[in-house]
C-alpha cells in the first residue's frame, strides 16, 4: 500500500491543474494531473488513485463520462467534480437520473475548503476499510 | 363577423314603388334591406353602414346611377362594394362598358325577373360574407403569428442570456480558480515579509469579492452566501442614502415607517436587491409628478394564512400606476414598461429571490387620474429556526393547509 494518498487531477486549464498538484504535494499528498477526460481514464487505470478531482467541461471526454467509466473499474475511488459553469450542474443532474450520483463543487474553490473535503473523504474510506 | 350575421343590401331608386317591389323580391334572402330614394341619401347610408351590395337605378333625378357609382368607387372603403344597375331603358353595349368602367359589377334590365334579381344579389351577398370571414381569419392568424413570435423572441432572449452567462462564467471562474490557487501557494512561502503577507491577505479578500459577484450575477439562482441576521430598517436606511441624490433631484418626498426591531435571517445581498428593485421602480413611476414614496417595514404575519411570522415590507408610490394589461406580466423576465431604461429583469429577480425564501410578493395598482399609484408588498418569513424541530412542525402544519 502507498504511503500517501494519490490524487488524480483532470483539468484542461494547465495553471489550475499544476497549482492544484503543487498545493496537494505541499500538504503531503501524491498528485498527478492530466488535461482531458480520456487521459484521466487511462491514468486512473494505471495508477489507481484514491481520489479523482475532475473538471466537467473538458476536451475528448467530459468529466462526468470519465467519472462514470472510472467508477466502473475503480469503485473504491472518491470522485469530486468541479466546474466554473452553472450548466455543468445540469449534466450532473442528468447523470443522477441515470443512476450515477456525483457531488459537484463550484469553481473557484478555496484550497482550505478543498483540503477539508479531501481529509473527510479519506477518513471515511479509512473507517470503511477498518470495519 | 361570424358567417351567420345578416349583411346589408342597399336599394337606391327615386320611385318608392320600385323600392317596394325589390323589397318584396329580396325579402326571401333574409338579409337587412336598406332603402334610399336619392343618390345623396345612398351616400350618407354608405358612410354609416357596411354595405354588401348596392342595387341602383341608372336614371335618377339629382345624381344618376353612373355618377353615384363613380363617387362610391372613389371612396377607398367602397372599392370592392358590389354595385348592380337596374335600367328601365335599353342599354347599348357602349352604355354597359361605361357602367362597368364606373364600377358596376352587373346589370339587370327591366322587366325585372324576381328569380334572376334574387340570384344575382345573393351571389354578391355570399361573396361579401366570405370576404369578411377571410378578413377575420386573416386578422386572427396575424395576431396568432405575432403572439407566437413574441413568445419565441422572449424564449430566445432568455436562452441567449443563459448562453452568455455560461460562457462568461466559464471564462471568469477558471482564471479565478487559478489565481486562488496561486495566492494560496504564495502564502505558503515562509520567506514572505510581513507587509507582503498583509497585502496577500488583502488580495485574497478582493478575490473573494470578485468570486462572489461572479457567482451572484452569473448564477444568481444559486447564491451560496451564508444567510445571516439582517437589520431590515438599517439596511433600508443605508440604501435610501445611496439613492438620496436621485430622490432629491426629482423632488420626491419619502415617508418612512421603519420598525427598528424588524430582522430577517437572509442573505443581505439578496434583500438589498429586492428592496432596490422595488424602490427604483417607485422612483421611476413618480419621477414626472414630483410625488411621494412611502416605505414601510414592520414585523407581521403571512397575509395569506396568518400562520407564519416574518417581516412585511411595502413600497408605495403615487405615480402613474400600472395598467391591468401590464400588471399580469410585470413578473415575467424581460418584460419592461421602461422602454430603453429597464432590463425587464428587476421584478422577476425579486420574485425569484422572495420565493426562494418561501415568501410572497404582490402588487396593487390604480390608474385613475386622481388616485393613481402602486403598492408592492413583500412578506419575508422568519426562517432563522427553519431547522429546529419546533419550527419544522409549524412548517409542516402550514404545508398541510391548502
Amino acid at each position: 500500500m502507498r504511503k500517501n494518498p494519490l490524487i488524480l487531477i483532470a483539468d484542461d486549464e494547465p495553471i489550475v491543474a499544476h497549482t492544484l498538484v503543487e498545493i496537494l504535494e505541499t500538504e503531503g499528498f501524491e498528485a498527478i494531473s492530466v488535461s482531458d477526460g480520456a487521459a484521466a481514464v487511462r491514468w486512473a487505470r494505471e495508477a489507481h488513485p484514491d481520489i479523482l478531482i475532475c473538471d466537467v467541461i473538458m476536451p475528448t471526454l467530459n468529466g462526468i463520462e470519465a467519472a462514470k467509466q472510472i467508477k466502473g473499474f475503480l469503485p473504491q475511488a472518491h470522485i469530486i467534480l468541479f466546474s466554473g459553469q452553472a450548466t455543468a450542474a445540469v449534466l450532473v443532474e442528468k447523470a443522477a437520473a441515470e443512476g450515477h450520483t456525483f457531488e459537484i463543487l463550484p469553481k473557484p474553490i478555496k484550497p482550505d475548503i478543498l483540503l477539508g473535503i479531501l481529509a473527510q473523504l479519506l477518513r471515511r474510506s479509512a473507517s470503511t476499510s477498518a470495519s | 363577423m361570424s358567417g351567420n350575421d345578416k349583411v346589408n343590401i342597399l336599394m337606391v331608386d327615386d320611385q318608392p314603388s320600385k323600392l317596394l317591389s325589390y323589397d318584396v323580391i329580396l325579402r326571401e334572402l333574409d338579409e337587412n334591406l336598406i332603402k334610399a330614394t336619392s343618390g345623396k341619401e345612398a351616400l350618407e347610408l354608405l358612410l354609416k353602414t357596411d354595405i354588401a351590395v348596392v342595387l341602383m337605378d341608372v336614371s335618377m333625378p339629382d345624381i344618376d346611377g353612373f355618377e353615384l357609382a363613380e363617387m362610391i368607387r372613389q371612396h377607398p372603403r367602397f372599392q370592392k362594394t358590389a354595385i348592380i344597375f337596374i335600367s328601365a331603358v335599353h342599354l347599348t353595349d357602349v352604355d354597359r362598358i361605361k357602367g362597368y368602367q364606373r364600377g358596376a359589377v352587373d346589370y339587370i334590365s327591366v322587366p325585372v325577373l324576381p328569380d334572376v334579381l334574387k340570384a344575382k344579389v345573393n351571389i354578391f351577398v355570399e361573396l361579401h360574407r366570405k370576404t369578411r370571414q377571410l378578413e377575420t381569419l386573416n386578422r386572427q392568424l396575424e395576431q396568432r403569428v405575432a403572439e407566437r413570435t413574441a413568445a419565441l423572441v422572449r424564449t430566445e432572449q432568455l436562452a441567449a442570456v443563459g448562453r452568455l452567462a455560461a460562457t462568461i462564467a466559464h471564462e471568469i471562474n477558471n482564471p479565478l480558480e487559478a489565481v486562488t490557487n496561486l495566492l494560496y501557494l504564495i502564502g505558503k512561502d515562509s520567506s514572505l515579509s510581513a507587509q507582503s503577507r498583509q497585502r496577500l491577505q488583502l488580495a485574497d479578500q478582493e478575490l473573494d469579492r470578485v468570486a462572489h459577484i461572479a457567482k451572484q450575477t452569473l448564477g444568481f439562482y444559486r447564491d451560496n452566501a451564508a444567510p445571516n441576521w439582517v437589520d431590515v430598517s438599517q439596511t433600508i436606511e443605508e440604501l435610501l442614502t445611496v439613492y438620496s441624490y436621485r430622490v432629491r433631484n426629482r423632488d420626491i418626498k419619502i415617508e418612512k415607517e421603519l420598525d427598528p426591531s424588524a430582522r430577517l435571517f437572509a442573505s443581505a445581498g439578496e434583500f438589498r436587491q429586492v428592496f432596490s428593485n422595488l424602490f427604483v421602480n417607485a422612483v421611476d413611476a413618480v419621477s414626472q409628478s414630483g410625488g411621494r414614496i412611502r416605505v414601510r417595514v414592520r414585523t407581521a404575519r403571512d397575509w395569506r394564512n396568518g400562520r407564519r411570522g416574518g417581516v412585511r415590507l411595502s413600497v408605495a408610490d403615487d405615480g402613474c400606476g400600472i395598467s391591468p394589461k401590464h400588471r399580469s406580466k410585470i413578473f415575467e423576465p424581460f418584460y419592461t414598461t421602461k422602454e430603453g431604461v429597464g432590463t425587464g429583469l428587476g421584478l422577476w429577480l425579486s420574485q425569484t429571490i422572495v420565493q426562494k425564501h418561501e415568501g410572497r410578493i404582490r402588487v396593487r395598482s390604480q390608474v385613475q387620474p386622481s388616485q393613481s399609484g402602486t403598492v408592492f408588498s413583500v412578506f419575508w418569513p422568519d426562517q432563522s429556526g427553519a431547522h429546529s424541530s419546533e419550527k419544522l412542525n409549524e412548517r409542516e402544519q402550514c404545508a398541510k393547509t391548502p
